[in-house]
């Protein structure tokens, strides 16, 4: 049969936000794959640089849709260490909270994800349902369901809501019920265990020779996570088991995460029994504070890391290393000798999340050089033939 | 299918159940109070301090003077912090999110 | 009369069972749905809209093959349920007949000037080797059974409890024949975007739409006819609204076979396919 090369993207219902996946197909079977990213280029961090340090922000809440509460409490932890607020228990538990649900919000979305690459629509609907009682939570608290706008440095601005703890309750319950349903469906199921498992196979050697992060890691044995590693925020308080399997298939990654999902109920319903009654500081501005931290949280992905640099209040840098970038770098090694079938499975299951990823920029010589994808690497990543000698 | 039941089960019982999607437009969806939704300007309470124009993270607060704010809702995140920041109270939000429209000029509150 | 009637409006029936067929499947699904008639909208939208064929896609076979697939899918409905026009040895052109349509669909992948076209085709390909076979052979025993090659002597009572097992090898026949999971594989939204129809606009993406609607009545009215027979025009009616919402329910409850899994199982299906003839036989 004749070779092909088949495009996967920039459009495609396979993957959530544009990528573009080249596949050298033998016949049906992937000889070598190559991965083009740079379709949702926005500059982040150089919209960063120069903002206020409290309406920065906003501005980091919106680097990515799905895992924005992280994106918030990271900078939040680099930009509270960086000035030396210390804050009180009462805003940590609702970060905390917020950032569980969040986990909550991101896995049964991701689940119902992987459902419908496999062609499963009823779980993916029967996922996305549950995950809209969480976006109500989030709703009822914050006013917003994808973007809350709570955070603030060194508070929160609202408490929550009066006589929510039986809304809250009732919904995790809702959604425990279901998803431990659905666990045991994506356990037991003939046809899910056929496409998922012994597919995308990454052996705990490999996982952390790629230095890879959060669920995907985990699935393989290699037990890292930054909520027991490094407790921040309240997570020293509450009571939670770092979930892994050893198999490192697409099998054992959808277990990990729909276990995940049980924990994280757990957790926030040990913190909203547990919320303290002290007042929410009054927010203020932070227009004379200097420093330099680094913070790091662990993301639905893994762990998210920021780097600030902040100068009488106003940000000089802010480094963003995102959970997807650490494990989109194993997908083209993976792919190789699983057939196209096994594409959506193996790109899904790494769960990539482009939108916080692409963030190209070299700053050399102190010019700054703005690259694509394509002239990065035929710059920086291409490796140099030694000049030999031949006397 | 497999030897649980649980979808096969769940399939059959959701036939006889209300679906759950909502139709928007014949259903009104309740709003949150703490919804942020459109900014309202209070003209007269203005002092024309600028902490507006200072704190917006994305720049939609355009200053002419005392009393002559345009905010642009086309740029505008719905942050909040010219509202947390105004010492007069002279912004707030509202909960009014039907406001799509063609007409650029309609996206900026005075 | 009542045949005429049924064969001229076998395109409206059709699409009215996809309308029942898409509110089924939001219902479980446990959403609101489309209307009944959205797939009568969508086809005359699909007529009205202009195409936008790329230049590699200009080709006789492209144009032609959507057309054909229709008409042959149509022409089915000639013999079955009522035998409008009968001679004999029409249960053998009926067989020739929906192997032609599979072809049909293979044709209008090769000819799309898109390697998801040519992927979708070559899945298939590799399928109906298997299964078209199977059927071949599951439609050979009642023809042994029934003792005759025309259709409009077959037994009206039908013939399930003759031949048991050939209902369980038909409902996996039509699974795999009208693109429904787990046996999609060849269509596959996710993996290779419907294979066949991805370069597909306007009147042939119209047509080609049409021409699966009414393979779906084709076999939700099939299976009934020889399993059951049009004995009692009413049971059989209702046979047919069964199998529609047991097709539904599949689709529902089921994830996607890959493709080699799909060829284990059919060898499976072929292997009793035979065992099925030689029953029968001996």
């Amino acid at each position: 049969m004749h070779n092909t090369t088949l495009p996967i993207g920039p459009q495609h219902p396979s993957i959530k936000e544009p990528m573009c996946l080249r596949i050298r197909l033998d016949g049906n079977n992937i000889e070598n794959a190559d991965l083009r990213l740079g379709y949702v280029h926005r500059g982040v961090e150089k919209i960063l640089e120069g903002k206020q340090v409290d309406s920065a922000l906003y501005v980091a809440e919106r680097i990515c849709g799905i895992c924005e509460v992280s994106h918030t409490a990271a900078y939040l932890s680099a930009v509270e260490s960086a000035m030396n607020i210390s804050i009180n228990d009462k805003v940590k538990y609702l970060r905390t909270f917020l950032i569980e649900l969040e986990r909550l919000h991101s896995h049964l979305m991701w689940s119902g994800f992987l459902a419908h690459e496999i062609g499963y629509e009823t779980l993916f609907m029967y996922s996305w349902r549950e995950r809209e009682r969480i976006l109500e939570i989030f709703d009822k608290y914050t006013g917003g369901r994808v973007h809350h706008n709570v955070s603030k440095i060194g508070s929160n601005k609202y408490d929550l809501p009066e006589n929510s703890k039986k809304f809250i309750f009732d919904r995790l319950d809702a959604v425990a019920k279901h998803a431990e349903k659905y666990r045991r469906e994506f356990e037991k199921d003939n046809i899910i265990k056929a496409r998922l498992e012994n597919v995308g196979v990454i052996p705990e050697k490999e996982a952390k020779r790629y230095c890879l992060v959060g669920p995907i890691a985990r699935a393989s044995g290699y037990k890292v996570d930054v909520r027991k590693d490094n407790p921040y925020f309240a997570f020293d308080q509450v009571d939670f088991n770092v979930i892994t399997r050893n198999e490192g298939d697409a099998w054992a990654r959808t277990l990990v995460r729909m276990d995940e999902i049980q924990e994280s109920v757990n957790i926030i319903k040990q913190l909203i029994n547990n919320m303290p009654n002290e007042k929410l500081p009054k927010p203020e501005l932070h227009m004379n504070a200097s420093g330099e931290a680094v913070g790091h949280v662990e993301a639905p992905r893994g762990e998210n890391f920021y780097y600030v640099k902040i100068n009488s209040g106003y940000l000089e840098r802010a480094k963003i290393r995102t959970p997807t970038l650490n494990n989109i770098i194993i997908l083209e090694k993976i792919l190789k000798g699983y057939e196209l079938g096994d594409v959506p499975v193996i790109v899904g299951s790494l769960d990539p999340c482009f939108g916080c990823l692409e963030r190209i920029m070299v700053a050399k010589d102190k010019k700054i050089e703005e690259h694509d994808e394509d002239s990065f690497r035929k710059k920086y990543c291409e490796i140099q033939k030694p000049e030999v000698s031949y006397d | 299918m497999g030897d649980n039941l649980n979808i096969i089960v769940e399939a059959i019982a959701s036939l006889f159940k209300k679906p759950y999607t909502k139709r928007y437009p014949k259903e009104k969806l309740k709003q949150d109070p703490r919804t942020n939704a459109w900014l309202e300007y209070y003209s007269k309470k203005c002092i024309g301090c600028r902490m507006c124009e200072r704190v917006c993270p994305v720049g939609a607060v355009k200053f002419i003077k005392k009393g002559k704010i345009e905010f642009d809702m086309g740029k505008c995140i719905r942050c909040g912090m010219c509202i947390d920041n105004c010492p007069v109270n002279a912004i707030g939000f509202n909960q009014n999110f039907e406001r799509a429209s063609k007409d650029k000029k309609k996206f900026i509150v005075k | 009369m009542t045949e005429w009637v049924f064969f001229v409006a076998a395109p409206f029936i059709a699409l009215l069972l996809q309308g029942i067929r898409r509110k089924l499947n939001a219902r479980m699904q446990n959403r609101i749905g489309p209307p009944v008639w959205q797939p009568f909208l969508d086809v005359i939208k699909l007529v009205q809209k202009g195409k936008s064929d790329s230049e590699g896609n200009l080709n006789f076979f492209f144009v032609i093959a959507p057309i054909i697939f229709f008409i042959t899918t149509w022409v089915m409905f000639l013999f079955v349920p009522f035998a409008i026009w009968s001679f004999e040895f029409d249960f053998l052109l009926l067989i020739y007949l929906t192997i032609l349509s599979g072809g049909l669909y293979v044709l209008a992948g090769f000819a799309s000037d898109s390697p998801l076209g040519v992927h979708g085709a070559m899945r298939e390909m590799i399928t109906m080797v298997v299964y078209e076979t199977s059927f071949t052979l599951c439609l050979f025993t009642f023809i042994v059974i029934s003792g005759t090659l025309t259709l409009a002597n077959y037994p009206p009572e039908g013939l399930l409890l003759q031949a048991p097992l050939a209902a369980v090898i038909l409902y996996l026949i039509g699974s795999i024949e009208l693109k429904i999971t787990p046996f999609d594989t060849a269509e596959a939204p996710t993996e290779i975007l419907e294979g066949f129809s991805t370069e597909f606009s306007g009147a042939g993406l119209a047509f080609l739409e049409l021409g699966d609607a009414m393979k779906f009545l084709f076999f939700c009215v099939f299976i009934p006819f020889l399993l059951f027979g049009t004995g009692n025009m009413w049971l059989f009616a209702l046979l047919v609204l069964l199998f529609v919402f047991i097709f539904t329910f599949s689709k529902v409850t089921t994830p996607r076979f890959r493709v080699d899994q799909v060829v284990q199982v059919y060898f499976v299906v072929l292997i009793l396919a035979v065992i099925n003839l030689a029953w029968v036989i001996i």
